[in-house]
């Protein structure tokens, strides 16, 4: 609570800062008392959470905000044990299925089972239904998500649910016709730039606007991150200066380096070096897409106009098979050879140019 | 065929002979009184009679044959029908005209052929063996007409015959020995000699000898001719029979020499034998029965001797000699630093019982060596009755501990043998972890008992439970089973080299000769390679080619699929083949003249197989990955060192197939594991292979076994539980709002930056109202995301504060400078701070509960309004001790019990009523404290006195 991320979060529709119109369109929808199930999604820090938690509280009220946290338990038909933690209020529950791994399937049917059994016991007075708020969508196996489908209809009377992800691409068509998508995009630099302001004035801070839209920049416009960078800048110096830098996570500035050793030689013993390094960010529990993201990111800053294209689409391919596959080391490693190949092969070829 | 009863039979016969012509030996013991005859022809005749062909059994001797029964006997019959014909007629005339005894006749019929004996070769008279008669009886029915017809004819020549003797014949006084009354027409009674018709029977079969020169015969060719003519037939016959059995016979003794240790090899088994299948494996029947017949590692057969001969001394109870003399024998031979090793651990071994230090022996090598075969021989050698437990038993821990002690504690009492036993647990690798383990408890609990008992003791704990007394030795296949790791150490390794090919090539050799497959030195050291000189593999592949009647050239054995086995090859060695391009001249069969000649024309050979040729690494490869098995680990240890292998490759092209090809990998796998595909499996191999062809030296690289990934994975679970950890405190709110990924993505990074502010080293009490406010929001921020301090030492000694849950650790990169770290001063304040306020907190919430009354610090703590609760916390610290004013708020409040109910006025009566009984001072203490501290009688229970203090008032 303490975090400025969490004690400036809007708790109510009417004081969402962006998307406003969404929002008035979110709680026309909760006013009209009949009410979807829904998909909410978009980029990380863009304000999705947040916006389910005010439309949780246009719905139920206050009673919503007091959560407790309950530790269930499930069996699989393999007589395996899964535990699962969940956020429940009076009115609804958060639960991420996919922390069970490939066992969600279980929890999915189990769980909104029981919540949709449950009837309210005074409908005249609270809404019908409950709402099952499940996160992560996109990572539930496809057992788990066909599992979902027709749990959604047979309990459509007593429960609403409310899916969250990131990327609709993982969640099966039969999962999106059922539900109302909501997109939540990310917010735009100037938005970043005017909360930024906003927070510190309620802080009674001064920020120099240049630092401000440095931050924007550097967040690469995840509003979460944006925060949490002011609040390590203020920590870090307080009389903000405009030319202040900006902290950046650990990670980040690793996998920069690490695509800078790509870039400045390749050669098989380089590309051992590299392996060191990536096996390093996945121990550190970087999701090897991003990981491969965060590389193309570097690496296409130094690639020729001519070069950015293929390196691109190979990123692509490789990031494809990662997801197919399961040992990410291999689909990263293949991806970094790849681009080894393509660019000293342009170096190669750039060099013999100019001799002639 | 019946063999046995051809040899026999000659015998047999005299057998019967004496039984069945019992009568007839007993007339002739009569007939030796008569002066006529001679005992030295009656002997000659005697002979005659005891085999009808002397000729043809003499030749059957020659051959080492024997003509088969039936032959014999449809030969007799032809001889029967031949010669005994007109002689049953003869019997038939005489009988039925004269009603003579039969027994007399066949007298009769003797004394011609002893007559006619002597003059005449004609020897073959055979013998009316009842069987013979029985045909005869037959012959005569069917052949009775034309016996009928040429009846008369006889008669006529008998009595046209007979008045010439007749005046010499007829006695007028009975004469001695047998004769007939006759009486004439004169009235006069004559005697009539038997002699006389014997005669004339004579006359009759010695007929061609009658002047006249007229055969006299009822048949159209001469005796004489017939008798050749059936003699030719038959020696042709048998000629030919004799050459078909010779083979045949050769063989079968040849294979009689292989089987000289076995009972059961007699003629008949080996007949059974050669018409079909043999049932024995050879490998059983040549199975090594004594210490000299080994194959295996000579050093490792005589530790193993050494340390079986180490348990003498607890065993049978016999001193060991001082090794003088054996040392020197030893010298002689060779010099075994194992086995003497052994020798001195016996005088370091401490324990009464004299048992050797290692109380197992555990012998591992791959199959087919000959270790269960040592095993046995080498038991049986030094004395000890062998009994063997092997996969095939079951080995829960029960039935493993009884049959062990059942093995060790007991011994043979009614069998003949009364030796000691040795166990012998065959395929221990196999076994559960459990029976390992109650043999542990053996080997060990024993130790210690026999370590520690004095020698008084001893016995009662041989009753009670059992010192293991017997050596045990145990056989495996891989040491390196999870199961065996805790016996390792305490048993006898011993490593079983692979056989000295030229060894069991002889070997080979040998039992090739013995069952005479005709084979050569060098197939047998082709097939001992192909094999990897795995002798049972060897032997059946040898029994195999026999069974199909072939012989085995070296063509045969290149080409051959048998013998082959699903090679087991260590992941390094696979590694190491993926890696190394086999050398050119490295010939998979090796030609030992090929190998004398300095392996000069080496490439000649080899077209079969070709190792080096690009389909010949292939398929090597291909045979030799998937004969692994252990795919994944393959994969791993390609993807740790293919980066170090030595290959030329500018433009990393080959690195990124071999990337490809370990991404095609993934993804099959992948798919096997998900949708259970096994049939994709067979596709997983090529990736080795594409590896082999891309990433192949010339030398042997360095291999390092893959850690990686599995440190990898380590290190990522790691990481996930201390996030876990810190998670899993964090108030829900919080928790609610950010996700897994983005917790530690984006929060944790500026969280730990944000949670480093700068202090000044100064007391806290000294603080600017701005300070303090950092501060509290600082400890706020903490306990939100559950974090604190935590003093540890380091190794050095010096104490210092972490981070805990340290999550520090799962953010920090190796390579990056450490981040600036508060002092040790401001952590220490932190931590207490934390501790202070989480105090504060759980008081706070104890006592909303308990009132029922929302306290601002409630409120609080559920808004997130934090301006009071900082107020709070600069209180406590400095008013701690000034409390005068808590003790009122504290009278205040009601009573309360366990359970938080209000305790109306009742309870300080009820104290009276307890206090009453119990002491004045108590109620003393009750007035003082004006009703807030009081007495509870609980019995049973000392701290009786009970006073609720708000935790603010000790702050």
């Amino acid at each position: 609570m303490s975090l400025w991320v969490d004690k400036y979060r809007p708790t109510s529709l009417s004081k969402l800062s962006y998307h406003t119109e969404q929002a008035a369109q979110l709680k026309r929808l909760v006013q009209n008392g009949d009410f979807p199930h829904l998909l909410v999604f978009g980029p990380s820090g863009a304000g999705k959470k947040t916006r389910i938690t005010c439309l949780l509280r246009e719905l139920y009220g206050a009673g919503v905000e007091k959560l407790r946290i309950e530790h269930h338990n499930f069996t699989t038909p393999s007589k395996k044990k899964i535990e699962i933690t969940t956020i429940a209020s009076n009115y609804h529950i958060e639960v991420c299925p996919s922390d069970a791994g490939v066992q969600d399937r279980v929890v999915v049917q189990e769980l909104i089972k029981m919540v949709a059994q449950a009837q309210q016991l005074d409908s005249s007075t609270q809404r019908e239904f409950k709402v099952v708020l499940l996160t992560e969508v996109d990572r539930l196996t496809k057992d788990a998500q066909h599992a979902l489908r027709r749990t959604m209809e047979k309990y459509v009377t007593t429960c609403r649910l409310i899916l969250c992800c990131e990327s609709t691409s993982k969640v099966i068509p039969a999962i999106r016709s059922r539900c109302l998508g909501v997109r939540v995009p990310a917010p735009s630099h100037e938005q970043i730039n005017s909360i930024l302001q906003t927070v510190c004035k309620k802080e009674g801070l001064t920020l120099p606007p240049e630092l401000a839209s440095r931050i924007a920049d550097k967040s690469s416009r995840n509003l979460r991150r944006a925060i949490l960078m002011l609040e390590a800048c203020k920590v870090q110096q307080y009389p903000f200066r405009p030319d202040q830098q900006v902290v950046e996570a650990d990670w980040e500035v690793f996998l920069r380096e690490t695509a800078n050793a790509i870039v400045s030689q390749q050669s098989p013993r380089r590309l051992l070096e590299v392996r060191g390094r990536l096996y390093e960010l996945l121990t550190h529990c970087i999701p090897p897409d991003v990981i491969i993201r965060g590389l193309l990111a570097e690496l296409i800053d130094s690639c020729d106009g001519q070069l950015k294209a293929e390196v691109t689409q190979w990123a692509a391919y490789y990031e494809h098979r990662l997801q197919l596959g399961n040992k990410s080391i291999y689909h990263l490693e293949a991806f970094v050879a790849k681009f080894m190949s393509i660019y000293k092969k342009f170096l190669d070829e750039g060099m013999a140019a100019m001799m002639l | 065929m019946a063999a046995v009863p051809d040899y026999d039979y000659p015998y047999d016969y005299d057998d019967n002979f004496e039984a069945d012509f019992a009568d007839e030996l007993e007339v002739l013991d009569e007939m030796e009184d008569i002066p006529g005859f001679k005992p030295s022809s009656q002997e000659k005749s005697k002979r005659s009679l005891k085999f009808s062909t002397p000729k043809d059994k003499g030749e059957v001797k020659l051959n080492g044959t024997s003509v088969p029964a039936e032959d014999r006997q449809t030969q007799k019959r032809d001889l029967s029908a031949v010669f005994e014909l007109p002689e049953t007629d003869e019997e038939d005339n005489v009988v039925s005209s004269a009603s003579k005894k039969r027994r007399v006749m066949t007298v009769d019929s003797n004394q011609t052929d002893i007559q006619d004996a002597d003059d005449d070769d004609f020897e073959i008279t055979p013998p009316s063996s009842p069987n013979i008669i029985a045909k005869v009886q037959q012959y005569r029915e069917t052949t009775g007409k034309t016996a009928d017809q040429s009846a008369p004819q006889a008669r006529e020549q008998v009595t046209s015959g007979r008045p010439a003797q007749s005046k010499s014949c007829f006695l007028r006084r009975p004469p001695s020995g047998k004769f007939v009354t006759v009486t004439n027409e004169d009235g006069e009674r004559m005697y009539l000699k038997e002699h006389e018709d014997t005669l004339h029977d004579s006359q009759k079969l010695s007929g061609h000898t009658l002047p006249g020169g007229r055969p006299l015969q009822l048949l159209s060719v001469s005796f004489r001719q017939l008798k050749d003519q059936v003699e030719d037939e038959r020696r042709r016959k048998i000629v030919a029979e004799s050459e078909r059995i010779t083979r045949e016979i050769n063989r079968q003794l040849d294979r009689d020499l292989g089987t000289e240790d076995e009972e059961d090899g007699g003629a008949s088994d080996q007949e059974d034998a050669g018409k079909s299948a043999q049932t024995g494996l050879w490998v059983d029947k040549f199975t090594p029965t004594n210490y000299t017949e080994l194959l295996s590692d000579e050093g490792t057969n005589r530790t193993l001797l050494t340390w079986l001969k180490l348990w003498d001394t607890a065993v049978f109870g016999r001193e060991r000699k001082v090794k003088k003399k054996p040392a020197d024998q030893k010298k002689g031979q060779f010099i075994n630093w194992q086995a003497k090793r052994l020798e001195e651990e016996l005088v370091q071994d401490e324990d009464g019982l004299k048992r050797p230090q290692k109380k197992v022996a555990l012998l591992c090598g791959p199959p087919g060596l000959g270790k269960t075969t040592l095993a046995h021989v080498i038991a049986r050698h030094a004395g000890y009755n062998v009994v063997e437990m092997n996969a095939s038993d079951d080995r829960s821990a029960e039935v493993f501990k009884e049959r062990i002690e059942a093995a060790t504690q007991m011994k043979a009492v009614m069998g003949a043998d009364p030796r000691p036993n040795c166990l012998v647990i065959d395929e221990i690798d196999g076994a559960p972890q459990a029976a390992i383990n109650v043999l542990l408890d053996i080997i060990k609990r024993k130790d210690q008992s026999g370590e520690a008992g004095p020698q008084g003791k001893r016995r009662r704990r041989r009753r009670e439970g059992g010192v293991l007394l017997r050596p045990i030795i145990c056989i495996c296949n891989d040491l390196y089973v999870l199961s065996l790791r805790r016996l390792r150490p305490l048993s006898l390794v011993l490593h079983f080299p692979p056989t000295d090919s030229t060894r069991l090539a002889g070997r080979l050799l040998e039992i090739a000769r013995r069952q005479s497959v005709r084979t050569d030195m060098t197939t047998l050291l082709a097939l001992c390679e192909k094999t990897e000189k795995d002798i049972r593999s060897c032997v059946n592949t040898l029994q195999f080619v026999h069974s199909r009647g072939t012989d085995l050239s070296l063509s045969d054995v290149r080409s051959m699929a048998v013998g082959q086995k699903d090679q087991q090859k260590g992941l390094f060695t696979v590694w190491q083949q993926i890696f190394q391009v086999p050398r050119q001249k490295r010939k998979r069969w090796n030609n030992p003249h090929d190998v004398a000649a300095g392996q000069q024309r080496a490439g000649e050979d080899v077209s079969v197989t070709q190792p080096h040729t690009p389909a010949g690494r292939f398929q090597h490869i291909l045979h030799l990955t998937s004969g692994n098995g252990e795919y994944e680990k393959t994969c791993q240890g390609l993807f740790e060192n293919y980066l170090e292998a030595k290959f030329k490759d500018t433009y990393l092209d080959a690195v990124t197939m071999g990337c490809d090809w370990l991404g095609f990998y993934d993804l099959v796998n992948n798919i096997i594991s998900h949708i259970q595909t096994f049939i994709l499996m067979r596709y997983i191999p090529y990736t080795f292979v594409a590896f082999h062809m891309l990433f192949a030296g010339s030398t042997a690289p360095k291999l390092s076994y893959p850690s990686s990934q599995y440190e990898c994975h380590q290190k990522m679970t790691e990481t996930q539980s201390l996030r876990a950890a810190q998670q899993g405190e964090m108030s829900a709110v919080i928790r609610s709002r950010v996700s897994q990924s983005a917790f530690l993505l984006e929060l944790l990074p500026a969280l730990l930056d944000i949670i480093q502010p700068s202090f000044r080293p100064v007391n806290s009490q000294l603080f600017s109202a701005k300070e303090k406010q950092q501060m509290s929001d600082l400890i706020h921020t903490m306990i939100a995301y559950n974090l604190t301090y935590q003093q540890e030492r380091s190794p050095e000694g010096q104490y210092q504060y972490l981070l805990e849950p340290n999550m520090e650790e799962a953010t920090r990169f190796s390579d990056q400078p450490p981040k600036k770290q508060l002092t040790y001063a401001a952590k220490q304040l932190i931590a207490k701070e934390i501790e202070v306020e989480k105090m504060r907190r759980s008081e706070a919430l104890l006592m909303s509960r308990n009132r029922n009354v929302p306290t601002p610090e409630e409120k609080t703590q559920e808004t997130g309004q934090k301006s009071d609760g900082t107020a709070e916390g600069a209180v406590p610290n400095h008013l701690a001790k000034l409390q005068p004013k808590k003790i009122t708020v504290a009278e205040e409040k009601p009573a309360v019990d366990f359970f938080g109910r209000v305790i109306k006025k009742k309870t300080p009566e009820r104290n009276k009523d307890a206090s009453s009984s119990n002491s004045s001072s108590s109620q003393k203490v009750s007035r003082e404290g004006m009703g807030t501290v009081y007495y509870k009688f609980n019995e049973g229970v000392s701290n009786a006195i009970r006073k609720n203090i708000p935790i603010q008032d000790l702050l």
